[in-house]
């Protein structure tokens, strides 16, 4: 069952859909009325049948030419995103998902386009969640960390240093309201399944640093890519944190993830981690 | 629970007042009304508590209630809509009567729905569902009673003006809800099913009649 988000969201995109039906019929009467005045006259059943040809034709401008753009889903305030990074996907990503869109539900699951993730699992594999463009609601700049947070997952516990095995990551709070406190990257499922570490205030992230005011929702990421541990500020590459992110006293950006060694010393807001590969 | 910002779910006082209350005096009804009146009270004083926002609040129920008047007026009478005289029998003049008129039925739709979806119970949201759909269909009933000297002219500019009228009743509703902000999920997809439904009703209607219009 969809969560409550899904369905908003879900019931936004039909709104949007609902809008984007009357700028369609506008233009077919628009043409019905041009053609009627200065050509010849066209049985009436052929404008009706344009009605939803036209909506199909729509369908595939808005979503591919036009980076999922309408007037529907403007003033319903949804926009599409990409589902990991938070950005507007490409070109070639919208015309895969649209054409996904068209062959596996003929267009209606576009009306949820939350619900693509799911096809990921046909079998044939051709799709990715790369490419599967997420519906988003629209939110303020300061609202905007929090919206674009990955899924809620399982909250890393906070554990002693002594219970790692080898191979384990591992944060030791050094300074700041949480010192003392130890977290294991491993033990986040998000972490498990996307080598994805989120560290920030918003409950939802895999460390929480509730009591530090400095924090941001979404302060900094942990990615793990081969075997080398990337650090990187903010919620995504177009998301820094207000306050930033340092490692080593050296401040790490948004756009470019540095790589961590073992012993480095990532600062955020008033707390200080030592990071620790066993 | 505590109420928050703008109308999420609550346990208020006044509810406790009815589960004290003897069974005779809630068959009565005393504190039933009381506890609405309590509560519409509560709703509207957070609703106009900024001053912009309760000018505009204000404004939207006069509006709405007055067009709803003229509006039942106009059909009792024989000899024309108010809108083909005086100053309103320029085009552009009844283009921002429609506008005032559509925006203040839409932000009307969305405090009522506030007030309606602020607490989890099926009858009260059927309510808001009732009410919504009641405000799309007089939204159309409004482009054809405040255009009807243009529609003999163009035909298209009922349709034009629908979907000027439900763009801008979907971004005020939605800007009134607040659905960014609201805490909880479940309110955020009533209220989000409140602007479906006010789309859908108003979208259906307009092209149930162009398809007459075209078939006829």
């Amino acid at each position: 069952m969809r969560d409550a988000n899904e369905r908003a969201i879900a019931r936004l995109s039909v709104a949007a859909f609902a809008v984007d039906a009357l700028v369609v019929t506008l233009l077919v009467v628009v043409t019905h009325h041009l053609i009627e005045r200065n050509i010849y006259s066209v049985p009436q059943w052929v404008y009706i049948a344009a009605i939803p040809v036209v909506l199909l034709g729509h369908f595939l401008v808005v979503e591919i030419l036009a980076r999922g753009v309408s007037v529907g889903r403007l003033c319903s305030g949804i926009r599409i995103v990409e589902e990991r990074t938070g950005a507007a996907p490409g070109m070639v990503a919208r015309f895969k998902r649209c054409m996904m869109v068209l062959v596996r539900g003929g267009g209606l699951p576009s009306l949820n386009i939350n619900a693509l993730p799911a096809y990921n699992k046909h079998p044939s594999g051709c799709l990715h969640s790369d490419w599967a463009g997420r519906v988003a609601p629209v939110t303020r700049a300061t609202n905007q960390k929090r919206e674009t947070v990955p899924e809620l997952d399982t909250r890393a516990e906070i554990t002693p240093v002594t219970g790692v095995t080898r191979g384990e990551a591992v944060l030791q709070i050094n300074s700041g309201p949480h010192a003392g406190q130890t977290a294991t990257l491993r033990q986040s499922q998000r972490f498990k399944t996307k080598g994805l570490y989120v560290i920030g205030r918003k409950p939802g992230v895999d460390l929480v640093l509730g009591k530090d005011a400095n924090i941001s929702g979404v302060h900094c990421q942990i990615r793990l890519q081969g075997d080398l541990y990337y650090l990187a500020d903010g919620a995504g590459k177009d998301k820094p944190s207000t306050n930033g992110t340092r490692l080593n006293d050296k401040a790490v950006s948004a756009k470019s993830p540095v790589v961590l060694k073992n012993g480095d010393i990532i600062g955020a807001g008033s707390t200080n981690m030592r990071l620790i590969l066993i | 629970m505590s109420r928050n910002r703008r109308g999420g779910r609550q346990a208020g006082s006044s509810q406790q007042k009815v589960r004290s209350a003897s069974f005779l005096s809630v068959l009565g009804g005393k504190h039933i009304l009381a506890n609405m009146v309590n509560e519409v009270k509560a709703h509207f004083q957070e609703a106009f508590n900024k001053p912009i926002q309760g000018l505009v609040s204000a404004a939207s129920l006069v509006t709405t209630g007055l067009s709803v008047l003229g509006f039942s007026q106009d059909q009792n009478q024989a000899y024309g809509s108010q809108f083909t005289t005086g100053l309103l029998s320029v085009f552009p003049a009844r283009v921002i009567a429609f506008m005032i008129i559509a925006g203040s039925i839409a932000w009307t739709i969305s405090l009522v729905g506030i007030w309606l979806t602020s607490v989890n119970n099926e009858l009260r949201k059927l309510f808001a569902h009732l009410v919504t759909a009641f405000g799309a269909l007089f939204m159309a009933a409004c482009i054809e009673w405040i255009f009807q000297p243009d529609i003999n002219k163009s035909p298209v500019i009922v349709l034009l003006f629908s979907i000027i009228g439900v763009t801008f009743g979907i971004f005020l509703a939605k800007t009134n809800f607040r659905l960014t902000l609201e805490p909880d999920p479940e309110v955020i997809a009533v209220r989000a099913g409140l602007l479906m439904n006010f789309a859908m009703v108003a979208t259906a209607l307009v092209i149930l009649v162009q398809l007459t219009g075209l078939s006829g």
